[in-house]
């Protein structure tokens, strides 16, 4: 192998290192942002019920469709996990919320990702009801449910 | 030949977006990738059409872009780039199967008004395709905000299954690709 040739794989593999590193850089500094971005989003949506922590948060390496957050509930006082979590319906993926405390476990809330005007959700009930679970299955649910149950598991340990 | 050739990219362009959730919002946000990514392409031809491992610089430019840009728009909507997740990452399969079709053995007389136009038609054919699957499946339009994805007017209560889902979003597919067709041929004809 010649030098220039050995040269050449030389700066190939420095630029690939460096690109990776670069990303990894942002990534983090990305990730405290995003994370408070989803608290905020997350309370807005179960705003009656829960207040959300807005330090402790968990993301589970092995699965990067899950996201844990500490929570209050309003009315008991009592301390809850509420999860984000990516599920596959038919109709693509999509964002959804569990909630789940020491004794219950994880209960469905609905979809996230969709957004409507206030008059929207006056006049149809939108978010509520069946569109909640619209492209989910039932079995689907449950599947998530014990997923995050085990994450949750995992957290406290 | 040209044109066929034209039509199998916008064939597998459009088939790589199928498993993208069937509103606008995420079509816009896909768009935009694409079109980074294809824009991309101008300058790899310029400085790197005679290098060796160009190929290879191609498929780092382009992951670190879409890694990039998902990193980024994180930070506008995470809960959208939460939600597409993976699916942003079929993405620069596109600009490299179109660098692979038409770039790869013509770069000493390349013609870029040519890829101009392609990544124009293909945006429209793209914003039509989104457009559409989301109008018979929500009776509505939505764009991505940061809380997520906004409806501009009114949907469905319950949205018609078949349509916003893949088998749904594949038949329309199939009937666009068909009707471009059609239009083209009486184009052909009429020359």
């Amino acid at each position: 192998m010649n030098k220039k040739k050995l040269y050449e794989i030389g700066l190939l593999f420095f630029i690939t290192i460096a690109t990776f590193l670069f990303l990894f850089l942002i990534s983090i500094a990305v990730k405290k942002n995003t994370n408070r971005h989803f608290i905020q989003i997350l309370q807005s949506f179960v705003n009656e019920r829960y207040t959300l922590s807005q330090k402790n948060y968990f993301v589970d390496s092995s699965q990067s469709s899950i996201y844990v957050f500490d929570a209050e509930n309003i009315k008991t006082k009592k301390q809850v996990a509420i999860s984000l979590v990516r599920i596959t319906g038919i109709c693509g993926p999509s964002a959804v919320i569990f909630v789940s405390d020491d004794d219950s476990s994880p209960e469905f809330l609905g979809k996230i990702d969709l957004q409507s005007t206030e008059k929207q959700k006056l006049s149809t009930n939108f978010f509520e009801n069946n569109a909640n679970t619209v492209c989910i299955d039932k079995n689907q649910i449950t599947y998530w449910a014990n997923k995050v149950k085990k994450t949750i598991a995992q957290k406290d340990l | 030949m040209q044109e066929k050739k034209y039509f199998i990219y916008l064939i597998s362009c459009l088939a790589l977006f199928v498993p993208v959730p069937a509103h606008l919002g995420y079509g816009i946000i896909v768009l935009f990738l694409h079109t980074i990514l294809l824009f991309t392409l101008f300058p790899i031809i310029k400085y790197l059409s005679n290098n060796e491992h160009a190929q290879f610089y191609l498929y780092l430019i382009f992951i670190s872009l879409t890694i990039l840009f998902y990193l980024l728009f994180s930070v506008y909507s995470p809960v959208i780039m939460f939600t597409l997740g993976f699916t942003l990452f079929l993405v620069p399969i596109s600009p490299i199967l179109m660098y692979h079709i038409e770039i790869k053995n013509s770069t000493q007389n390349f013609n870029y008004q040519s890829l101009l136009k392609t990544i124009a038609f293909l945006n429209i054919c793209t914003l039509i395709f989104f457009s559409a699957r989301e109008l018979l499946a929500w009776r509505s339009l939505s764009l991505p905000l940061p809380k997520g994805i906004y409806f501009l007017f009114p949907a469905y209560k319950m949205p018609i299954l078949f349509w916003a889902s893949i088998p749904g979003a594949l038949c329309i597919l199939a009937f666009f690709l068909a009707l471009l067709s059609f239009i083209n041929r009486l184009r052909e004809k009429n020359l």
